[in-house]
């Protein structure tokens, strides 16, 4: 026979059980580590600033060119320069605009990487410490035993609720922000694709340089013919390997545009195997693009 | 330029430019030794010019592409804010836990009547809810 004591002890460590393990399955309490690696790596894009960058010099590197090709006609020239620079100068103040895109989309993501952070708290080890302090207060000093308990099931129930607060919110802010998102990543996508155009547009204003040069000097000059075409391949070389890389960087931007469009699809059930997976595939792909950008520097 | 064109539209237009002048500049290298080097020069001009057409129209592309990304932005940054306020919340609660744990020390102290302890106690409280 169980004495009265013994039974209100049964039924409290009873009842505790029933609410840890409904808290459990509440929480879901899987990691989502796959989900704050997917958007540290799509953060990870600072070969971004450089194609930016690069979209104004473009201009300056084919003004030059052009410069040389024209010539000097005084007259002309200043009215060419002006206009020149007048592009140029549209170029630089297109350069923030460019960034803030990206930083707005890179913000995002370092927030949605904290909140799918398995160490953003823990609110058990919290817990055991204020469970201890209880349990030195004479005042509790006859329960301490129960009052430990307590403090170790708070603990889990407190990491329970957490976890799903944070897989609710993590829920809402993809759903509000995917539309906005995918814009976003289509701008990017949209700005890379005219970067690649205006690489073009160098090429053939160099090549068109160049070639007349080699021309002149084929009937002038034949020694220097070796050195103009020698420049030229270098310079070509240069403009393939850039060219290459923005086009990677667009497969990085299409990466990151159906990992969290995939997010999306399934934020109903982030912590589940397959979708966890899925994020891992994104994650690794994009690692493997950024790499292959960088070596290409 | 019209206003309803969009960015893609006027960047396809860039890059048919730009395509255009490939295309000469692959008649004229077809053509090289044929070609007086006037008649050379001419063409390369003729290439610089439908270049400088496509790097203006990227200029307007990439204009319109910055303006229409403008709500996109406050979109995610009104996300981004959500998330903060969502992070920031739940490392409220774990602070708040905190606080409770070092009153509850310095309470403990108070009572045994440990002298020794309750300065600590005191800076612990102070630390805990300036943290």
């Amino acid at each position: 026979m169980m004495s009265a004591g013994q039974r209100k002890k049964t039924k409290f460590i009873g009842l505790i059980s029933v609410i840890v393990c409904f808290s459990l399955l509440l929480s879901g309490c899987v990691s989502l580590k796959a989900i704050q690696n997917f958007a540290e790596k799509s953060m990870q894009t600072s070969a971004y600033e450089a194609f930016v960058d690069d979209y104004r010099d473009s201009l300056v590197r084919t003004q030059q060119y052009e410069r040389e090709l024209k010539g000097t006609d005084a007259a002309k020239l200043e009215e060419w320069e002006q206009q020149n620079s007048e592009k140029l100068n549209v170029r630089e103040n297109h350069k923030k605009g460019l960034k803030t895109i990206h930083i707005t989309v890179v913000q995002y993501m370092a927030c949605l990487a904290t909140l799918a952070s398995d160490n953003l708290f823990t609110y058990d080890t919290a817990m055991k410490g204020l469970a201890s302090e209880l349990a030195a207060n004479p005042a509790f000093s006859a329960q301490s035993k129960e009052v430990k308990a307590v403090g170790n099931i708070s603990g889990i129930l407190f990491q329970a609720f957490g976890e799903k607060y944070r897989q609710d919110k993590l829920k809402t802010i993809i759903r509000d922000a995917n539309a906005p998102f995918q814009d976003l990543i289509s701008s990017l996508k949209e700005f890379m694709g005219l970067y690649v155009t205006v690489l073009a547009n160098e090429k053939n204003v160099l090549e068109a340089d160049y070639g007349v040069l080699i021309k002149y000097r084929n009937e002038k000059e034949p020694t220097g013919v070796v050195l103009a075409n020698s420049i030229l391949i270098e310079k070509n070389a240069v403009l393939a390997s850039r060219v290459k890389s923005a086009n990677q960087y667009i497969e990085l931007l299409n990466e990151i545009g159906k990992g969290h469009q995939h997010l999306y699809d399934h934020m109903d059930k982030l912590s589940d195997k397959e979708v966890l997976s899925a994020m891992l595939n994104y994650a690794q792909k994009i690692t493997q693009i950024y790499s292959a950008i960088q070596a290409l520097k | 330029m019209p206003d309803a064109l969009t960015a893609k539209q006027v960047g396809d237009l860039a890059k048919k430019f730009t395509e255009l002048a490939t295309r000469v500049q692959e008649y004229q290298n077809a053509n090289c030794n044929s070609m007086s080097p006037a008649e050379y020069r001419r063409i390369a001009f003729l290439i610089c010019d439908l270049s400088d057409i496509s790097n203006d129209l990227i200029n307007k592309a990439v204009g319109l592409i910055i303006a229409n990304a403008q709500q996109s932005v406050t979109d995610i940054e009104n996300a981004t804010t959500q998330a903060k306020a969502a992070i920031g919340h739940l490392k409220d609660i774990q602070h708040t836990i905190s606080l409770l744990t070092a009153v509850v020390g310095l309470g403990t102290a108070i009572m045994t009547g440990n002298v020794t302890a309750i300065i600590p106690s005191i800076a612990n409280v102070i630390a805990q809810s300036q943290s």
